[in-house]
């Protein structure tokens, strides 16, 4: 392709001028980023595909009140990580429904992470590791680390001070470290349990739903 | 002693300032447990970077222009979006029609002639939908809705079936793929399996002594409780082709059983 790609903003522009094909463009360009947050956030490949899928039909709902203050990006991402924490806590909600769930036995409990890629020795480690991270922590970790999304666009997405996406990130990779196994090295084996910082590899209160509608 | 943690975020990934960078090196030198941090961090760090990029499933392939067309319109469609979107089913709903009906002509003497054929074009209808997919519904029932919405579900049922069992169209690839059910109400189809997984296990739970089969799965509210809605044909103890649908309405929270509603077919 020699022409350049259109422009997010553009294809929002033609599909509001009622030109359907340009919301599938935008579904197509971005269907990998969303359901790898979704899969990285969740640790569930099926999870992961319904939260994507979840995501698209709330943007095509929403696309009316997007203005364009943000980038169309950056607001996608902040739909992205809403429907994430709303599955999240669906989940907590309805343990139930894994007793049920026959058949099904093989996808719970055990470390929750179900993707082909991750058969890779080591990845999966990872990822089920990511996944015991808390969620507060784990999803600007994901959106730093995995997406390699820089902290003010982060910042954006969340809707928190810049400062704070730092700090998420930073006791992300510490409670991963943590599970990981990655204890705070040989040379100061003591140092960290024994300061006084709070927050590592505790669970975050809970957000309601009304305060992260983007 | 105050630990940088804003700036150990940011010498993890190289996006502190030098100026700062100097600053933090000043407080490393004197605390183990931020050196120890870096240490982690930066591995932590580098062990996300590692993973690989997933295969996404084609999202894309569920927003067709004609779907999305029918999503966004208040106005329901005259036929279900999947019928569009799955041809292949199409042709399956011959073949399903033709191998359901057949077999059972003549088999219920006691009830009017054609009754029987007539409820296996209405499940041909239905399996030619495929798998049961999760349609989210923005209707906050209550019992008179749900009795509602069986008597009006059976009612295109039946419509459906009287179109899919005339002869003219068996060769159209058409044939029973119209809309079963969807002809007011939800506009959304889900097709990703984990959730309708769920809903699934919890709505068979909820009618597991009865013969017959989930055709439809909604998410809506019940009198202000989200649930779901199993839309299932019932067929009588002894076997042979359904004869009931009912509405089996269960809490997604906890799977309890909120409402039954049914409608003879």
């Amino acid at each position: 392709m020699v022409t350049e790609p259109e422009r997010d903003e553009e294809l929002v522009r033609r599909f509001r001028a009622g030109d359907a094909d340009a919301f599938t463009t935008l579904v197509r360009r971005h269907q990998q980023r969303v359901y790898s947050l979704c899969l990285r956030v969740l640790g569930d490949a099926d999870a992961a595909a319904d939260v994507a899928q979840d995501t698209f039909l709330t943007v095509l709902r929403k696309l009316d009140g997007f203005r364009g203050e943000a980038a169309f990006t950056t607001w996608l991402h902040r739909v992205t990580v809403n429907a994430c924490y709303d599955e999240l806590r669906r989940k907590r909600r309805r343990p139930m429904l894994h007793v049920v769930a026959e058949g099904d036995r093989e996808h719970e409990p055990g470390p929750p992470v179900r993707d082909h890629a991750d058969e890779v020795a080591g990845t999966r480690d990872v990822a089920a590791a990511l996944a015991q991270v808390p969620e507060e922590f784990r999803v600007a970790l994901v959106l730093a680390d995995v997406h390699d999304m820089a902290y003010q666009e982060i910042a954006e997405v969340l809707e928190v001070p810049i400062g704070t996406v730092k700090s998420r990130v930073h006791r992300g990779r510490l409670a991963l470290g943590k599970v990981m196994g990655l204890e705070a090295g040989a040379s100061a084996p003591q140092a960290v349990a024994g300061e006084s910082r709070d927050g590592v590899g505790e669970p975050q209160a809970d957000t309601s739903a009304s305060e992260r509608e983007p | 002693m105050t630990h940088p943690l804003e700036q150990l975020a940011g010498a993890v990934d190289g996006t502190l300032a030098s100026a700062d960078r100097a600053a933090l090196d000043d407080h490393l030198r004197s605390c183990a447990a931020c050196r120890a941090e870096l240490e982690v961090a930066t591995t932590a760090r580098r062990s996300l970077a590692a993973l690989p990029a997933p295969e996404a499933p084609d999202l894309a392939a569920g927003f067709t222009a004609d779907r999305i067309a029918s999503l966004t319109s208040a106005t329901p469609a005259s036929r279900s979006p999947w019928s569009r979107l799955m041809p292949a089913l199409a042709a399956a709903a011959v073949v399903a029609l033709v191998a359901v009906a057949v077999p059972r002509l003549g088999s219920s003497s006691d009830e009017a002639p054609g009754a029987a054929d007539h409820r296996a074009g209405v499940e041909a209808a239905i399996v030619a939908e495929g798998p049961v997919r999760i349609q989210i519904d923005d209707t906050d029932y209550d019992v008179a809705a749900i009795e509602q919405l069986a008597a009006d579900t059976t009612a295109s049922l039946t419509a459906e079936a009287a179109d899919a069992g005339a002869p003219a169209e068996a060769g159209t690839g058409e044939a029973g793929t119209g809309t079963p059910i969807a002809t007011s109400g939800p506009t959304e189809h889900r097709f990703a399996p984990g959730r309708t997984r769920t809903a699934v296990a919890c709505l068979r739970q909820a009618f597991s002594d009865y013969p017959g089969e989930i055709v439809q799965v909604r998410q809506a509210m019940f009198e202000g409780t989200p649930a779901f809605l199993g839309i299932v044909l019932e067929r009588p103890q002894d076997g042979g082709p359904a004869t009931l649908l009912s509405i089996w309405v269960t809490a997604i929270a906890d799977c309890s059983i909120l409402s039954l509603g049914s409608a003879s077919l």
